[in-house]
């Protein structure tokens, strides 16, 4: 499925909401979004991930790619992501690194 | 476990091991793991190691990195997909992944390790991938035949005793 990147500035925070699959094919797209952002001067990440499918560890390598790229107290926070796709970031040890928050309320 | 019984086969698709075949081989391995295995976590975890391998087998043969770099066809790697059906006290949903690109052996019958205890700062993450694979089907295996490399994931199917 084609992954489509939105990308909106607020005011204390980035958000990056994503729609389709993370996977070989899409995961450059994601990777260019993110290198567009002035990652080094971010202090919280969000990204949408309730209409993400499926997450690939070619996805995850760009996200751990942008959390290394952030200050060391920022907070990169993951919305909505599937279970499948959280028992993949825990089974990895990436939770330590993000933020699994099942909506923007409780990030 | 590997099966026990000779498998029976389902469907196949072929291509070039090229990213210009990944919808078509994606879409294969998602419509057989919905005709298996139905929704949920079994189907997600197979798609899972399917696109782990695929990618790897694409990488090697040069052109992920490289571009499409074969003068034609006959120079292009390609890759063979087959589904099977193993029957027993323990039935199994096993697809074979087969291809002529050049001889990888990725060691996956060797339980694989990943620093999830270092701060995301200092961890590697190559071998994320078949770290992947190896969580996510009930067996998998590897083998170099005819010139080719060949590769097996094992879903167990529930069984007429589960709940």
């Amino acid at each position: 499925m084609p992954l489509t990147i939105e990308s909106i500035s607020k005011d204390d925070y980035h958000l990056i909401s994503l729609t389709g699959d993370v996977d070989t094919k899409t995961a450059p797209s994601l990777m260019e979004a993110l290198t567009g952002l002035e990652l080094a001067g971010l202090s919280e990440l969000r990204i949408e991930m309730a209409s993400v499918g499926f997450l690939s560890s070619a996805g995850l390598r760009v996200l751990v790619f942008a959390k290394q790229k952030m200050p060391h107290a920022s907070r990169l926070i993951l919305v909505g992501t599937s279970d499948e796709i959280a028992d993949v970031i825990n089974k990895t040890g990436l939770s330590q690194a993000m933020s699994l928050v099942p909506s923007h309320e409780e990030a | 476990m590997a099966p026990e019984h000779p498998l029976e086969p389902i469907a196949n698709c072929d291509g070039p091991a090229s990213m210009e075949s990944w919808d078509r081989f994606i879409s294969f391995v998602e419509s057989q793991a919905d005709q298996q295995l139905g929704e949920g976590s079994a189907n997600y975890r197979l798609r899972l190691a399917f696109e782990e391998l695929l990618s790897n087998i694409i990488r090697y043969s040069g052109e992920l990195d490289a571009g499409p770099s074969a003068d034609s066809a006959a120079d292009q790697a390609h890759v063979w997909i087959r589904s099977f059906r193993s029957p027993g006290s323990q039935p199994q949903f096993v697809l074979e992944i087969e291809d002529n690109g050049p001889y990888f052996d990725p060691g996956i019958d060797q339980p694989r390790q990943i620093e999830s205890h270092l701060p995301i700062d200092e961890r590697q993450i190559g071998g994320l991938g078949l770290f992947l694979v190896q969580q996510s089907v009930d067996h998998v295996d590897y083998a170099w035949i005819a010139n080719r490399n060949r590769y097996h994931l094992f879903v167990n199917l529930p069984t007429p005793s589960d709940p």
